[in-house]
């Protein structure tokens, strides 16, 4: 009965046992093995603000799907400008400056001399012309750049090596700061003709890092890249510190890691295991700062956060009843506190604003004097009374359940949807819908994810939603812009811009003044109270409240990060513009 | 083994595999939800003015063939399929849905594994010796205990280990699978044990909710085994307590336990997404969570497709094997 054969098979069960056994027990060695060949205190370790970074072999910076902020818009490019919100200045970088025409459709760029590829190269005009041109006839491939070479640029030539002039299809004296300034997440980087040339820019993926790829001007080389992290080390060659345009970046090694989620994050910032982290909520920031008090943020004391450029809103779809009669969009509005708002969705960092752009110092100026219009549209008031007697104004009454009904009895049925990955549009739907139930609308909230938010908002299903308005940082006209009547797409089609779909022709033609103005301009301020006194009235969207920005900094590895403190640039390591940042801190010993 | 079983078994196989190809499609497509509008919708999230949105979601809608009627975009899927072509993801464009599971299918292949075996064996020995009359009473006091464990689902259990072992003491790693700055060496044994040391508490997270099924299954097994008079003329022929307890109790009660190992793979494979979630682990099941959020139809058709070809693939061989392992069932 037990045989060879059977004595066989239980010495293949022991082995197998042991070899489990092994496993376990190698598994429960805390050995760490680190791989490393760069000590921690020369590594700045940043938060990509991702679960994992999606396309790790993919530093094609124009395809909608890349992955920028693992690394690629950090330090894998750099960028012609880098527009510093602190002091509003537009910080040339890879260009030296630039000068419209009279007419504001011309612009000539100067490139900063010395600048050089990775590859030895040398960074010239006939790139910005490679670039733009590809951008303009892939346009529908290309991502954001690709419209917007194909709306803006008429033509570019190369003056000469240094030298770019190009040609807009309209005024557009923002283009500049739009395109090429790193005004946020996004920014124009420029790529090697050598490399992209004959290449389809629609599917290269620019990544070999055993060929140096991909070829860039910044101070950092990708080294390794994966789902978790992307590894990049200095260019001590590096053309900025060759030329003393500004010295060789401390940290010898920079990786873009996944930290994935709040809880995640805060415990690698108390282990040490991040530099900086992305936003994370004031109770986390606390409980991180107790636990590790190198661990500081923009203030040192509430609101502790620095303001995103995003500010919140309560979308609705202009297009459809009942949020296409003005009244009823007024008449919601005054139903939701802001401050119910600011409490549970930013723990009380934020701040109530009246108009979708983010309360930054060089905004404000723009709206001294609009006070009289807020005060005519005081439409972000939390008022029951308000509500009443706009709603009866618009033609509706309470049926006996208690809801807004109108003439025929059919109750409004308001079907809020919200992001459920953007944490506080997930805290704030039911704050919102509950207070819409208090002043009388069927309200129900849903929490989707991307897809079907984007299903649900730009194919204009949804009749009233959560979201942000990415618009204007140092002066509103790219928020007005955002309303115009060409983002507004029939019902079915994509719509663009803010999604509200409003349209109004009124509007569109003091919004296209505008647009054809310098900000400087005497008649600009006066177009933007022309454009304020519509949209109040009309109210396309209800403004809630400001972001908060809670990015935290770890002083056990590196200092001079940016603070209120020492407000040298924007803290968030997770735009474009980082690498300004990154130039700048130092090794804490 | 009969020629009439092998061929069973295998058009079982492929009925199972076509059947569910076809729930993938439906399932896929049934999701509401845009793709591209999804991928235009991160954008707008992260500041991107995104003038030409509708630009784009017509170009990739045609690039990837969504533009055409639903059956068509079927019988593409099937063809594409059977041909092991599985396209190019949406999310993760221009990369192909095959070199994403290529990456991703390693670690979880390895963390699956080596978690199953050892949850199966150590499960399996546990039981047995619950049922084992002269087991020591600390050992039957203890075994519950860690019965106790497989009633928590794996995602509070990864949740529970992570504070645990990660965030207070710190001594195993928050996520990931490897030491951070790793780069692209060849591999070590000091990359070895880093990789095992960060699909420790993935693993245990695995092994903690399996154990107790391994175990109730194998001591309502020996339960049984023991009762058989061969048991009885064993101890009667005066053979160890250790030889009868493997040689002939656990040998027999290990049968349907291998039975249940084939039919729980399925539900071993989903339970891992949520722990590949937990820990950030860079597997299959964080593939297809993603894939899953953004509508990635092509990703999740092709993950889904992989994993039903796994564990088909898995029941098949144990079908195979398992006429060697008890010969009634090829008799049969």
């Amino acid at each position: 009965m037990f045989g060879s054969e059977a004595r066989s098979r239980r010495n293949r069960i022991a082995q197998g046992l042991s070899g489990a056994a092994l496993a376990a027990v190698l598994g429960f060695m805390p050995l760490g093995a680190q791989a490393q060949d760069v000590p921690r205190s020369e590594t700045l370790v940043l938060d990509s603000t991702l679960e994992r970074i999606a396309t790790p072999e993919n530093y094609n910076p124009f395809l909608p799907t890349t992955t920028l902020q693992g690394g690629l818009h950090q330090v894998a490019f750099e960028s012609l400008f880098y527009l510093n919100l602190e002091t509003g200045e537009l910080q040339p970088w890879q260009a030296e400056s630039y000068q419209f025409n009279d007419t504001f459709d011309e612009v000539t760029i100067t490139l900063r001399e010395g600048v050089k590829w990775s590859d030895g190269v040398a960074f010239t005009a006939e790139d910005v012309v490679f670039t733009l041109n590809m951008l303009k006839e892939n346009s529908a491939s290309m991502g954001n750049w690709g419209g917007n070479a194909k709306t803006w640029v008429k033509d570019v030539v190369a003056v000469d090596d240094r030298t770019v002039r190009i040609s807009l299809n309209a005024a557009n004296p923002s283009y500049v700061v739009n395109t090429f300034g790193a005004r946020v997440y996004w920014t124009n980087q420029i790529v090697p003709k050598h490399i992209w040339e004959g290449k389809d820019p629609t599917t290269f993926t620019n990544y070999d890092p055993a060929q140096g790829w991909p070829v860039s001007t910044s101070p950092y080389q990708l080294v390794t890249a994966n789902n978790q992290e992307t590894v990049w080390d200095r260019r001590d060659g590096w053309w900025g510190a060759e030329t003393g345009f500004a010295k060789l970046p401390a940290p010898k090694r920079v990786i873009f890691t996944s930290a994935g989620n709040e809880e995640r994050r805060t415990a690698m910032l108390i282990n040490n295991e991040l530099d900086t982290a992305y936003a994370i909520g004031k109770s986390s920031f606390e409980t991180v700062h107790a636990r590790n008090p190198e661990v500081v943020t923009w203030f040192t004391e509430m609101p502790y956060a620095y303001t995103d450029a995003g500010p919140r809103i309560i979308g609705f779809n202009n297009a459809v009843a009942p949020f296409d009669n003005p009244l009823v969009r007024r008449a919601a509005s005054h139903a939701v506190s802001r401050d119910a708002i600011v409490d549970i969705a930013w723990e009380g960092m934020s701040r109530p604003i009246q108009f979708p752009v983010p309360t930054l110092a060089a905004m404000t100026p723009f709206f001294e004097g609009a006070e009289d219009l807020f005060a005519q549209f005081p439409n972000t008031e939390f008022d029951s009374g308000a509500t009443e007697a706009l709603m009866t104004e618009a033609g509706y009454a309470k049926n006996a359940d208690g809801f807004w009904a109108d003439q025929a009895g059919t109750a409004l049925v308001v079907d809020l949807v919200a992001r459920q990955t953007e944490a506080d549009s997930a805290k704030a739907a039911p704050v919102v819908a509950e207070l819409l139930r208090r002043a009388g609308f069927d309200a129900q909230y849903r929490l989707t994810d991307s897809a079907g938010f984007a299903d649900q908002v730009f194919q204009g299903k949804a009749n009233i939603w959560l979201a942000q308005i990415n618009g204007g940082v140092n002066n509103p006209y790219p928020t007005f812009d955002m309303f115009h009547s060409r983002h507004a797409a029939a019902i079915g089609a994509s719509a663009t811009g803010s999604y509200s779909r409003y349209a109004n022709p009124e509007y569109d033609a003091i919004v296209e003044e505008m647009g054809k103005l310098a900000t400087d301009d005497p008649k600009f301020k006066g177009l933007v109270r022309d454009a304020l006194a519509i949209w109040l009235r009309d109210l396309p969207v209800a403004p809630t409240t400001d972001a908060a920005l809670l990015a935290s900094y770890n002083n056990t590895y590196w200092t001079n990060w940016p603070t209120s403190d020492n407000p040298y640039f924007q803290p968030c390591f997770w735009w474009a513009s980082a690498l300004v940042s990154i130039v700048a801190i130092e090794p804490a010993s | 083994m009969t020629w009439a079983y092998f061929l069973q078994r295998l058009a079982l196989f492929f009925v199972v595999v076509l059947t569910a190809m076809t729930a993938n499609f439906i399932l896929a497509h049934a999701v509401p939800g845009d793709p591209i509008g999804a991928v235009i919708s991160q954008m707008t999230t992260r500041g991107g003015a995104v003038e030409n949105s509708a630009e784009i979601i017509a170009s990739y809608r045609e690039r990837f063939g969504l533009d055409e009627p639903i059956w068509v975009q079927y019988l593409v899927y099937v063809w594409n399929t059977l041909r092991f072509d599985l396209g190019t993801s949406i999310i993760y464009f221009p990369q192909s849905v095959t070199a994403a599971i290529v990456n991703a299918l390693p670690w979880t292949i390895g963390l699956l594994l080596a978690a199953t075996v050892i949850a199966f064996t150590l499960g399996s020995i546990l039981g047995a010796l619950l049922a084992w009359a002269a087991t020591p009473r600390l050992a039957r006091v203890l075994a519950p205990l860690l019965i106790v464990f497989s009633s928590i689902p794996y995602y509070l259990l990864a949740l529970i280990l992570l504070y645990v072992f990660a965030v207070w003491p710190n001594w195993f790693p928050l996520g990931g699978g490897m030491a951070s700055g790793t780069t692209g060496d060849p591999m070590s044994i000091a990359k070895v044990l880093d990789i095992a040391y960060h699909g420790t508490l993935p693993g245990l997270s695995i092994v903690l909710a399996g154990l107790g099924f391994w175990a109730l299954g194998m001591r309502g097994a020996m339960v049984n085994v023991l009762g058989e008079d061969y048991l009885t003329l064993a101890e009667a022929e005066g053979l160890s307590p250790r030889r009868i307890f493997f040689a002939y109790g656990m040998r027999n009660a290990l049968l349907p336990q291998v039975t249940n190992l084939a039919l729980s793979l399925g539900t071993i494979a989903s339970g891992s997404v949520l722990v590949e979630v937990a820990f950030n682990y860079p597997g299959i099941g964080f593939l297809l969570y993603d894939a899953l959020r953004a509508s990635d139809y092509f990703m999740i058709q092709g993950v889904c497709f992989v994993l039903v070809l796994t564990v088909a693939t898995a029941v098949l061989v144990l079908d195979l094997i398992y006429p060697l392992i008890d010969p009634r069932i090829a008799r049969k």
